[in-house]
């Protein structure tokens, strides 16, 4: 055994990679306010995120609460639990997770990852924030308006999301459309500089075949939202214009309210295609950075190599191929040929390939290896578990014949929070533990971190699990009450009062996360720079946190993929990516 | 120069690693990928409307929208900007820049009246249609033509301060690659305008591409 050998000198010339222009704030505002920091933007996408998100979070309590104990809670009424209903989907999908993995994660990991000083778009990128939080904003003011938010469900289906009688249908729906579209131009903004930093700013020796597998994911989820979101944004226009001009888009001629509405001819099938066009790819990009942070949270902890890179990346690439390819399977009831059914079933099952195969490479790499079991190792597991049941179930869901009994009960909630709510989230938990010492220079507090993780993981099983069952018995989603059925068994009643129990348990757990983040970040014991003993480059930096530019003087240079770990014949069982290639007169003489 | 179909990620260096970037390269390259990226989303854009459209031709009670002559002439002012933005990039290149300055407010003015003579298209046919915005072709118009209309009234902002530039400064390399890229867009939005003219406003063509491809 022997220490690896520093001799850059010999074979491989000094980093020289050239610098780019940094702006330097010169007040307060400049620096924490409208900073042009990846890192400082990271943390307000986060910030913001989890902030609507906890709103979202206590949504969910009150739907809860109603379907327990239905008629207790007088402030409850239909069009109230409606409007929960719809705001909770729309924030925790877009304005939560993709805001997060995106803006959050992807900000702060991107430029250090790759090894450069920030987003080739500084100025863009601060933009891009605030249009993110005029969005929210815009989301946020719909509950205050006459009539309140929307409650036409998160899928706004036309043609009830603007007829008179659903919750919301004018301010609500049109707040809701606006605040989609600004947060698209915002995304927009972000994904070119993800995208571009990605492809052009990449330190000297880092390939795109070495980069972290986090890197892939986020690239492959932003490239996939740049191509999805359009679908979304002109279906948002054509509804906008359909309240407010009386274009007939998606709005057919109908009878409302005893009378007939102003349109003729609109295509409310032709909102649905648009939709899930967007819709279909959003799941995966919210998955793939998950995907991404996964592969890197379980090496890193297991002390070993990712198993199969290079596969890892092109599962990744196909997976988010065929995302636009399988959009109508959400439409299977919504009438169509069959033979476009057993297409969109087929292209369905077929995307299972490429995500099975990426589990079965996480577990091959947590086999024989040197498992750690850290809190953000703890959550990888736990990501692994929720997937896999959640991705089973959508192998049900996925085929046309077994989709259409199981439509619109609880079964398809429970899938889909499964594989992506709670297995996504468990990667962000995951991923804020382990990059926390790195983001705040302490560590945040073992204890709460472990009751965090137990609640949440045994809770969001108690949660979603029974979920199934109450599917197959045929409890339909989105109903206000179920009670003065005959169908249902009084242990139908008996396990959605325990579901509730549970989801306000795991919410409770929730605030115990934050405080340990928010409490640990000035009274945590101090971390070193490199605690996890982690290969990939913002590890590497000469200050923790990392100062604006990330690195010191000069920019690292990348000589190795991002897994070496437990390298045999290495005294330390890690290599970092930035640690020159021993020369050959050692190898020889080893 | 790697190759992500046969790199072996898991074998380190053991020579030289090819030279940098300079910063100056990473900022134009990044430039022009930014702007390419741009273009691949505003093309998923168009193309989802045009699909859109497509799709609800398909059905029985389908009325197309009027006919308006101006946009034909809307169409030639769009081609001569692009034209204009072109010689200024050739003229850029042999570092003639009065002539660069000329192309540029030319294309500048060309293009404020393309978008006037939009306006007064859109003006046209309120009037044909009264008021009456019910048939979807007639959404459809107003939406297309407004968003592309929209995409030039940004690209204007390029290309003012293109312009400024090229009035500050005597240095013709400077400005070359920001003329590269407002001449790459517009090009690109004449090619999405004459798509979506050709296709879906001077008549029926849609419908014979749909009846080509066996959809009705």
């Amino acid at each position: 055994m022997e220490h690896i050998a520093h001799d850059e000198t010999s074979f491989v010339r000094p980093a020289e990679v050239g610098e780019m222009e940094l702006y330097h704030p010169k007040t307060w505002l400049g620096k924490y306010v409208f900073s042009q920091d990846a890192k400082t933007i990271a943390i307000q996408y986060a910030g913001t995120a989890i902030a609507i998100g906890m709103v979202a979070l206590v949504l969910s309590w009150l739907m809860r609460l109603q379907l327990a104990w239905p008629n207790t809670f007088t402030f409850i009424d239909p069009a109230y639990y409606l409007q929960a209903v719809t705001m909770h989907g729309m924030i925790m999908v877009v304005y939560l997770l993709t805001a997060l993995f995106l803006g959050g994660f992807g900000n702060y990991l991107i430029p250090l990852m790759v090894g450069a000083r920030d987003m080739v778009f500084p100025w863009l990128n601060m933009i891009s924030f605030w249009v993110y939080f005029t969005a929210v904003l815009l989301l946020a003011a719909s509950f205050f308006v006459g009539g309140g938010s929307t409650g036409a469900g998160w899928t706004l289906y036309p043609p009830q999301a603007i007829l008179p009688g659903t919750p919301g249908s004018k301010a609500g729906i049109l707040l809701m459309l606006a605040s989609l579209a600004v947060f698209i131009i915002g995304f927009t903004m972000g994904g070119l500089n993800y995208v571009v930093t990605i492809l052009q700013a990449r330190t000297r020796g880092m390939t795109l075949m070495r980069m972290p597998l986090t890197i892939w994911g986020i690239f492959v989820a932003t490239v996939l939202a740049l191509f999805a979101f359009p679908a979304l944004f002109v279906s948002a226009i054509m509804m906008a214009l359909d309240v407010l001009l009386g274009t007939s888009f998606f709005m057919p001629a109908i009878m409302t309210m005893g009378s007939e509405s102003e349109h003729v001819g609109g295509n409310p099938l032709l909102f649905q295609h648009l939709f899930w066009f967007f819709g279909h790819p959003e799941v995966y990009i919210v998955a793939l950075p998950a995907f991404g942070i996964v592969s890197d949270l379980i090496s890193v902890h297991a002390r070993k190599n990712i198993f199969g890179y290079r596969m890892m990346v092109w599962a990744i690439v196909i997976i988010g191929a065929l995302s636009f390819v399988v959009w109508a399977h959400h439409m299977y009831v919504s009438g169509m040929n069959p033979y476009f059914g057993f297409f969109f079933a087929t292209t369905t099952l077929i995307i299972a390939v490429p995500t099975a195969l990426k589990v079965y490479n996480w577990v091959l790499t947590l086999w024989q290896g040197n498992i750690h079991l850290t809190v953000p190792m703890l959550f990888s597991i736990a990501f692994l578990l929720f997937f896999i049941n959640g991705g089973m179930t959508g192998l049900f869901l996925g085929n046309a014949s077994v989709s259409m009994p199981l439509s619109d009960t609880l079964f398809v909630v429970a899938h889909f929070h499964m594989v992506m709510a709670v297995a996504p989230v468990m990667v962000v938990c995951g991923a804020l533990y382990h990059w926390y010492p790195k983001i705040t220079g302490r560590w945040y507090h073992e204890g709460m971190a472990r009751f965090h993780f137990w609640v949440t993981f045994v809770g969001s099983y108690l949660v979603f699990l029974p979920m199934h069952y109450l599917g197959i018995m045929g409890v339909p989603r989105r109903y206000f009450e179920i009670t003065g059925t005959t169908f249902l068994p009084d242990s139908a009643h008996s396990v959605n009062a325990s579901i509730t129990i549970a989801a306000l348990v795991v919410g409770f757990a929730q605030l115990v996360f934050l405080y340990n983040l928010i409490v640990s970040a000035f009274n945590g014991k101090k971390a070193p720079g490199n605690p996890w003993n982690a290969t990939t480059l913002e590890w590497q930096t000469e200050h923790t946190p990392p100062e604006h530019g990330n690195f010191g003087k000069e920019l690292p240079c990348v000589y190795r993929w991002a897994y070496d770990y437990s390298v045999p014949g290495i005294d330390e069982d890690f290599i970092p990516q930035n640690v020159p290639p021993r020369n050959r007169q050692t190898e020889v003489v080893q | 120069m790697s190759n992500i179909f046969t790199e072996q990620p898991w074998i380190a260096d053991t020579g030289p690693i090819a030279p940098a970037l300079s910063g100056t390269e990473i900022a134009l390259n990044s430039r022009r990928s930014a702007l390419k990226v741009l273009l691949s989303v505003v093309s998923i854009f168009f193309l989802l409307m045009i699909v859109a459209y497509g799709g609800r031709m398909l059905y029985q009670d389908w009325r197309p929208t009027p006919q308006i002559n101006l946009l034909w002439a809307n169409t030639g002012l769009l081609l001569l900007s692009s034209l204009c933005l072109q010689g200024a990039l050739m003229w850029a290149r042999e570092g003639r820049m009065q002539w660069v300055k000329s192309g540029l407010v030319a294309a500048a003015v060309l293009t404020v009246l393309f978008l006037a003579g939009q306006l007064a298209a859109w003006q046209q046919l309120i009037t044909m249609v009264l008021g009456d915005f019910s048939n979807p072709s007639v959404g459809f118009f107003f939406m297309i033509t407004g968003i592309h209309g929209l995409h030039m009234a940004g690209g204007m902002v390029a290309l003012g301060r293109a312009i400024r530039r090229a009035f500050s400064s005597l240095d013709v390399s400077g400005i070359e690659h920001t003329v590269a890229n407002c001449a790459l867009y517009w090009h690109y939005l004449l090619g999405v305008w004459l798509v979506v003219f050709g296709l879906l406003f001077t008549g029926n063509n849609f419908e014979i591409l749909l009846r080509i491809c066996g959809f009705i």
